[in-house]
């Protein structure tokens, strides 16, 4: 489906689909669950993880939320997993957008983060590591300017071009590389003021 | 300091390598692991929602919303790029919208009479043309030339003038005298304008000292047809062509409202 001269350094990993896309979306809009559950189980982690960082309260039923949308608006998309990826994340962003203006009428009071506990695998050490894990990185990510992070979680966990989040953020693409410098440069700062061990 | 600069200083280069995985040099590393941390947030499987397990179960996305598809979301980001745009900025850009479009509709003559010619008057006093007729762009072009210092020359000696200027009444056409032209004028005018060798017939640049005197003028070579009192109007008259003599009209009382 895309062509590999197209592909960046480090693509065969997020765009796990590859050139079984074609049928498979194809499947989706016919409604077929293995396909359905084919492109949630692709994307639906990393639009959580996106959600989680970018501080939605309930980042699973954000991503549930988005992907009904995504399904129920299936039959009217055409393009390729780069774009079907784009779109998702597209509908992510809005819908976070829609979390937090609802969450500045209706303010919530969260004393403990208690997502770091929630996880449970069955290894209590495991899962004590990492949660720790993401704590460090909720902490960073939470220090950088709204735009910054944005950017840069569309980047790294979204895995999205620069056009792309151009795009999804309604931004220039030469606002995006300067936002994306500008974190990376925030990032460095603070973890080498922190003193965090690498 | 300077090792305090490049700290702070971070490249579109390096900042691709850092978020593609790339090896960086040791000075970015940091930031490098970093973003591999985070590229690991996105791979926690989560379990679907009730509502989502259901419908993905039966494929059947009723009833909700569906969202709109890629094609669409550019035209959404410029309304939300509407939305996030003041009072002011906002009638801005519809009023530049509508006299765009009320401009093209004009030039392409498509109001009604009495409408087309309101609108085709208040569009020619803003703007430094009008939607009369295609060939305006050609006949200000030969206004200029008519403005050039070459115009006032022969009016000291038109001598050279006259005799060419009868050859051409005489019936010659000015084809003998494009061969004078050519000669001495052998670039610019003909790809200046091309078209109008064209339309001319013959296809020759004797129409031009006709129709451009002032070129001829100004070379001082006194060839047919660029007799200032000639102008267009002689050159059409050996009968090349009709369109040119509008032209020259134009251009005439056009100079004229320019000196005034």
């Amino acid at each position: 489906m895309i062509a590999p001269s197209v592909r960046r350094c480090g693509e065969e990993d997020t765009l796990s689909v590859g050139e079984e896309f074609g049928p498979i979306i194809d499947a989706a809009r016919c409604g077929a669950s293995w396909a359905l559950e084919r492109l949630y189980t692709d994307l639906a982690p990393v639009v959580t993880g996106y959600a989680r960082l970018q501080g939605s309260d309930e980042p699973d039923d954000l991503a549930s939320d988005v992907f009904l949308g995504v399904f129920a608006g299936l039959a009217a998309f055409e393009g390729d997993e780069r774009q079907f990826r784009s779109w998702v994340f597209t509908i992510a962003h809005r819908r976070l957008v829609d979390e937090r203006r609802r969450r500045a009428r209706r303010p919530v009071t969260v004393t403990d983060r208690i997502d770091l506990l929630d996880r449970r695998h069955g290894d209590a050490e495991e899962d004590a590591l990492a949660a720790l894990g993401r704590g460090r990185v909720d902490e960073l990510c939470a220090q950088l300017s709204a735009d910054q992070r944005e950017v840069l979680l569309l980047r790294v966990v979204a895995d999205l071009t620069v056009d792309q989040v151009a795009e999804v953020l309604g931004k220039s693409v030469g606002a995006v590389k300067a936002l994306q410098r500008r974190g990376l440069t925030a990032l460095r700062k603070k973890i080498l003021l922190e003193g965090v061990p690498l | 300091m300077n090792e305090m600069r490049t700290q702070r200083q971070i490249d579109d280069a390096t900042a691709e390598a850092v978020l593609r995985g790339d090896v960086v040099v040791p000075e970015f590393r940091p930031v490098a692991e970093f973003v591999q941390e985070v590229k690991a947030a996105g791979t926690v499987r989560v379990a679907p929602s009730r509502e989502l397990a259901q419908r993905m179960a039966t494929g059947d996305f009723s009833g909700i919303e569906p969202v709109a598809p890629p094609d669409s979301v550019g035209r959404q980001t410029r309304r939300r790029r509407m939305a996030g745009m003041g009072a002011r900025a906002r009638f801005a850009t519809g009023m530049a919208v509508v006299l765009t479009a009320c401009t093209g509709v004009t030039m392409a003559g498509a109001w009604p009479d009495g409408a087309q010619r309101t609108v085709d008057s208040i569009i020619k006093t803003v703007l430094p043309f009008t939607a009369d007729e295609r060939d305006e762009s050609d006949e200000i072009a030969d206004d200029v030339d008519t403005e050039s210092p070459g115009v006032l020359e022969p009016a000291a000696d038109p001598e050279p003038y006259s005799g060419i200027g009868r050859a051409e009444q005489s019936g010659e056409s000015g084809r003998s005298a494009s061969g004078t032209s050519e000669d001495e004028l052998p670039a610019s005018r003909p790809s200046d304008h091309p078209g109008r060798g064209d339309s001319d017939g013959k296809g020759s640049p004797g129409q031009k000292p006709s129709e451009h005197p002032g070129q001829g003028n100004s070379n001082g070579k006194g060839s047919p047809g660029q007799k200032p009192s000639e102008h267009p109007g002689q050159g059409n008259s050996s009968g090349q062509s009709s369109s040119a003599d509008q032209t020259g009209g134009k251009s005439e009382s056009r100079s004229a409202v320019r000196r005034r």
